[in-house]
């Protein structure tokens, strides 16, 4: 029973996988969502290698040898795969902070320098963790580092989307956004990642057609119509975004906006006058003249 | 709507906090994603005889 529905659940994730890339490229979006469709264009391509070994093995077709080709390309294509999708991830999650933060360009600035240090973190993590002496191997080293790389981006994935979901109004999205709907799509996925993974490593799997993979394929499927949903349906526009004076986005925005700026300059000495222009030396010899004329003045001016 | 959003991200943070605290590192056979495809019973770390048992 299991078999059956994990290879109808194999198909539809599939089917599922290209109509959801198929929206995109129908409402032109490509361009906004380029990482989205790039993990999507991967998932697809896994799928398209996997799926004729697997109906070999379901099918016990050449069993003996199908079913160690299956091994051997499951962990090297999906432990492949998985690495750029989790790299994927971190870049859909950056371009969506990116995205979301647009209007209010200096803690858009600022954001962007924190998300890049915590995903660069996140990388040195994940490589640091996968290289273990015992994992210096190829394949042993790639499976270590997908798994990181995915458990990494599932936490900065679903802090992404408490931020969204808890600052959507004063950004001026709704619930309805393509933003929302995509970090909303990522981290049901991240949170099934994470539950998925307590699965297996608490009660391992017993044979190829296991329970955990039904939960993963009708998971990915949901995502994948959730994804579709958002970009078949019209976004609604950006709302004007107003902000109270006494708004803390509105002031960290003036104190990232003045943060890096190039500092400007006096001329303190050795200036030639020639360098000023007429109507500046006038004003000068004036107000020598008033000095000279107004000695309270000059007192007043030295005080 | 806004209370049923906010309610249903809430518990999908706390669920995924929950896990992670669940999912042992040293796992004999590590989960590379969500999906439907099949994870053999053994990984490349370890020697199995029937990596991809149907029983």
């Amino acid at each position: 029973m299991n078999r059956y529905i994990i290879d109808v659940l194999n198909y539809a994730e599939l089917v599922f996988c290209l109509i959801a890339l198929a929206a995109l490229v129908y409402r032109k979006q490509l361009s906004n969502y380029r990482y989205l469709a790039a993990l999507l264009s991967v998932h697809a391509l896994t799928g398209v290698i996997l799926m004729p070994l697997l109906l070999m093995i379901s099918k016990r077709l050449e069993m003996h040898v199908s079913s160690h080709v299956y091994y051997h390309t499951y962990w090297y294509v999906f432990s492949l795969g998985n690495a750029i999708e989790a790299a994927l991830g971190f870049a859909i999650i950056y371009s969506m902070f990116r995205m979301a933060m647009a209007p209010l360009k200096g803690v858009q600035s600022l954001g962007m320098l924190i998300f890049r240090w915590a995903i660069s973190i996140s990388l040195a993590v994940s490589f640091g963790s996968a290289l273990l002496p015992h994992n210096i191997t190829g394949i042993k080293f790639l499976v270590s580092l997908a798994v990181e790389m995915q458990r990494t981006q599932s936490i900065m994935t679903l802090c992404l989307l408490l931020f969204v979901c808890f600052a959507i109004h004063p950004l001026g999205l709704s619930y309805r956004s393509r933003i929302f709907g995509v970090s909303l799509g990522l981290s049901i996925k991240a949170t099934a990642y994470l539950v998925i993974s307590a699965w297996t490593s608490t009660y391992g799997t017993k044979h190829l057609y296991s329970a955990n993979n039904i939960a993963g394929g009708i998971v990915t499927c949901l995502i994948f119509v959730l994804w579709t949903a958002y970009f078949i349906v019209p976004e609604p526009k950006r709302r004007i975004i107003t902000l109270p004076t006494t708004s803390p986005f509105l002031r960290w925005n003036q104190i990232s906006q003045v943060l890096g700026d190039e500092p400007g300059f006096v001329a303190i000495g050795g200036v030639p006058p020639e360098l000023f222009a007429p109507a500046e030396l006038e004003i000068m010899h004036r107000a020598s003249r008033q000095m000279a004329d107004n000695p309270l003045l000059q007192k007043s001016q030295s005080a | 709507m806004k209370t049923i959003v906010r309610a249903f991200v809430i518990a999908l943070v706390l669920t995924a906090a929950v896990a992670s605290t669940h999912t042992s590192s040293a796992s004999t056979t590590p989960q590379l994603a969500v999906s439907s495809w099949p994870l053999p019973q053994c990984s490349p770390a370890e020697t199995c005889d029937n990596p991809t048992s149907l029983q």
